[in-house]
């Protein structure tokens, strides 16, 4: 049954449209603010937010501008991967310091972005057949360390610790990162000195919360990138992750870079898989991971693995 | 640009004002829909541009050719442009997958492989267009249509709200309404509203809340998960995949009317289906008249006796499941609905009982279990994936992690709908149409204010997007 407007033509349309636009901004005012606030830095963002603040306000929901440290509560989509089946949580123990069995096994956590949920799914499989690590994954997409008002990885990180007593958290993040963020009451621009410092900063925060009750912490390195432009910012950042984990005992960083390069050092879309044939490494994209792209990086995180927790590689 | 966006609603409030303003000059609000949808193409990468005019040019210089030539030269320039077509979408979208899999495939012959490894971008929608501009040619050639203008036929290729994932609309629907006056046209307000916001709802809320609360979940690690956190994980994903599908589809014929343009219904209660051949009447409808015209008939069709039909049946559904992405899961996909098919026609033609409550209930059941069969290799990255995650359904040893009431509601809820009447969403547009403009745009905002309330405020693609 198909209804027939009395009132469809365009003027009226516009009228109801533009009704349900002040009616939408107004009923959802604080949720859209908080969207929009989460966008990427920019003239764009902050018409939008000029527009949707005050209302916003007028709801008393949100008081004042979120400090750029703040942690907003993550509303946006997120998969949460929670493998290996395990009976109530055991509280944390030094990795070295016991013998993981397929009914003790030992507890990973994978956190950080698309490109860890990519990792995370890869490790999980493989090491299903070991059954001697339970990996858990936490992956947000488009989140990292720069804009901790879209997504805040230092709170969400403490609360899987909480709720999951990991023994290894091992964080893969940093390719949403290339981006200016508030800081200071100002926009700090990216690939600047300052930029490096805070962002540095935050590394070693969230390194700190990881590594926190004697915990190991493997940081992954960003790979070579398809675009030589963005891989070099990612390079740099790379340098920041490798730093922050010298400060840090109990924090390994681990170089991907050469990992998904060819002999000549560039972006390699295809390298041979573990038969030795070559294989898609990338998605179309070339920053994710296909499959065999995955089980490569999972296969260097599980021999870091088994080098932190040496009886995980068998007697 | 995604419909659910600000940015997009932005660009489409200018696009309507503009096309109305224009409504008496038909060049200039066609040459505004043919900008404006370069420019929603554009956003997702500006090179894809170059692409989109290629197929347009490529088309409509075939058509022209076809209607300029004599029976043997039009067949010819008509396999020339389907070839190009063709060509196109095989090197954007399956040079990668060939190439990988011939060096394979030599490898072990212990061969050097004749085709070079390269990645290849996927431009999105080319899926999608390519298949308008192969039934825009035929349907020349077959003398179903007469040959559109070239602004027209530019318009017709390219017009955003069907662009990046459909539907597939054919030149004999569109083409006529673009030749028609817009002053004449009537504006079906209300069923543009209902789509939209049903549309964003299904969207939004339901296929996002499913992907995270358990789809995801199961599907990223499938030998991880109990037997009924599987089994809630593959129903759920039954429900994403129509809610997510048909939301956009909702969405972009809601659009399309605001513009005074008709595109074909996409979806009719698939899950309502009693046989896998009813499914494909429901399911991505457009899709399903494109290969039985353009394929499934042309091979044959049902023609010519039991096996050839059987043949034509495979290599139509394996191509159809070939078409949503270059993966052996897609044509693992499409074998399951060929296969079933195949059996489903063997067991009609001997079948004795009537049709029944019992027979008609029983067939839905037996349907969608098939069809959720299929969606586990459709959603699952590897074939070796999908096997984990149908052994897993058997796992009902360890406890359920996932299945949550909220869940379970909303997947009955969902499949339910399907059964529900048709005439309660044809009620509820009655009732809007019979209010005035002002409660009509309050009913609006306040139905997109509870679907920002109930959704997340990071909305992922859609799932068509990428093929």
């Amino acid at each position: 049954m198909e209804a027939r407007c009395a009132n469809s033509s365009p003027r009226t349309i516009a009228i109801a449209g533009a009704i349900a636009a002040l009616v939408w901004i107004t009923l959802a005012a604080s949720q859209i603010e908080r969207s929009v606030s989460g966008a990427e830095l920019g003239p764009w963002r902050d018409v939008r937010l000029a527009i949707i603040r005050p209302l916003a306000n007028a709801h008393g929901e949100i008081a004042a501008t979120p400090a750029p440290t703040a942690s907003a509560p993550p509303t946006v989509a997120r998969p949460m991967v929670v493998a290996g089946v395990q009976a109530a949580p055991k509280p944390a123990a030094t990795p070295a310091a016991r013998v993981p069995t397929p009914s003790d096994p030992l507890r990973v956590l994978v956190i950080g972005d698309s490109l860890a949920g990519d990792l995370g799914r890869s490790l999980g499989r493989i090491s299903a057949a070991a059954a001697l690590v339970s990996v858990e994954l936490d992956y947000m997409p488009a989140s990292g360390l720069s804009r901790p008002d879209y997504f805040d990885w230092d709170a969400a990180l403490a609360s899987d610790i909480a709720r999951l007593h990991p023994e290894v958290v091992v964080v893969m993040l940093g390719g949403n990162d290339a981006q200016s963020f508030e800081a200071n009451g100002h926009v700090v621009q990216q690939a600047t000195a300052e930029w490096s410092a805070i962002y540095a900063k935050r590394v070693a925060d969230l390194m700190m919360i990881g590594a926190a009750n004697d915990r190991r912490v493997i940081w992954i390195g960003l790979p070579v990138m398809a675009d030589p432009s963005f891989g070099e910012l990612m390079r740099r950042q790379n340098d920041l992750y490798r730093g922050a984990s010298n400060g840090n005992p109990r924090v390994t960083y681990l170089d991907t870079w050469a990992l998904f390069a060819g002999p000549d050092g560039r972006y390699a879309p295809y390298l041979p898989d573990a038969s030795g044939r070559p294989a898609p490494m990338r998605q179309a994209d070339g920053i994710h991971l296909s499959i065999a792209g995955a089980d490569r990086l999972a296969g260097a995180v599980k021999t870091e693995l088994e080098r932190a927790v040496p009886l995980l590689s068998g007697p | 640009m995604l419909f659910p966006t600000i940015e997009f609603w932005l660009f489409f409030a200018i696009v309507f004002v503009g096309f109305w303003a224009l409504a008496h000059r038909p060049t200039a609000w066609k040459a505004l829909l043919l900008v404006a949808s370069y420019v929603f193409y554009a956003w997702w990468d500006v090179r894809f541009v170059l692409l989109l005019a290629a197929a347009t040019i490529i088309n409509f210089a075939g058509s022209r050719a076809i209607v300029r030539s004599r029976a043997r030269a039009a067949a010819l320039a008509l396999g020339a442009t389907v070839a190009a077509d063709l060509a196109l979408l095989g090197w954007f979208k399956y040079y990668g997958f060939v190439s990988i899999n011939a060096n394979g495939a030599f490898a072990s012959l212990g061969l050097a492989s004749p085709l070079p490894l390269v990645q290849v971008t996927l431009p999105v929608g080319i899926s999608f267009f390519t298949f308008m501009g192969i039934s825009y040619v035929v349907d020349v050639y077959r003398r179903v249509i007469t040959p559109a203008r070239a602004l027209d036929f530019a318009v017709y290729l390219s017009f955003f709200p069907h662009l990046v994932a459909g539907p597939i609309v054919r030149g004999a629907e569109l083409l006529p309404q673009l030749a028609r006056r817009l002053r004449d046209r009537e504006v079906d307000f209300p069923r543009a509203a209902t789509l939209i916001v049903g549309g964003l709802f299904k969207k939004v809320v339901l296929s996002t809340f499913l992907a995270t609360s358990i789809v995801d979940p199961v599907f990223a690690l499938p030998g991880a998960h109990s037997g009924a956190d599987t089994l809630l994980g593959v129903y759920a994903y039954a429900v994403q995949i129509w809610a997510d599908f048909s939301g956009y589809t909702d969405i972009a014929i809601g659009i399309a009317l605001l513009l005074g343009f008709r595109f074909p219904d996409n979806f009719d209660a698939p899950y309502a289906a009693t046989s896998l051949r009813d499914f494909w009447r429901r399911w991505h409808m457009t899709l399903s008249r494109w290969l039985r015209d353009y394929l499934y008939i042309p091979l044959g069709g049902s023609r010519s006796g039991e096996l050839l039909t059987a043949r034509n049946l495979l290599i139509t559904m394996v191509l159809g499941g070939l078409w949503h992405g270059a993966a052996w899961t897609f044509i693992a996909w499409g074998a399951v609905h060929g296969i079933g098919q195949v059996v489903e026609r063997a067991v009609r033609a001997r079948a004795t009982v009537p049709s029944s409550l019992l027979t008609r209930g029983a067939g839905r059941l037996v349907t969608f279990h098939v069809v959720c069969l299929g969606w586990i290799l459709f959603r699952s990255d590897s074939l070796a994936s999908a096997g984990e995650l149908v052994v897993g359904l058997a796992r009902w040893n360890t406890p359920a992690n996932l299945v949550t009431p909220t869940v379970v509601a909303a997947v009955a809820l969902a499949l339910l709908y399907q059964l529900a009447p048709r005439s309660i969403s044809g009620s509820v547009t009655t009732l809007f149409a019979r209010l005035g403009p002002v409660p009509q745009g309050a009913l609006i905002g306040a139905g997109l204010a509870g679907i920002t309330y109930l959704g997340p405020s990071g909305v992922p693609p859609f799932i068509y997007y990428r093929f």
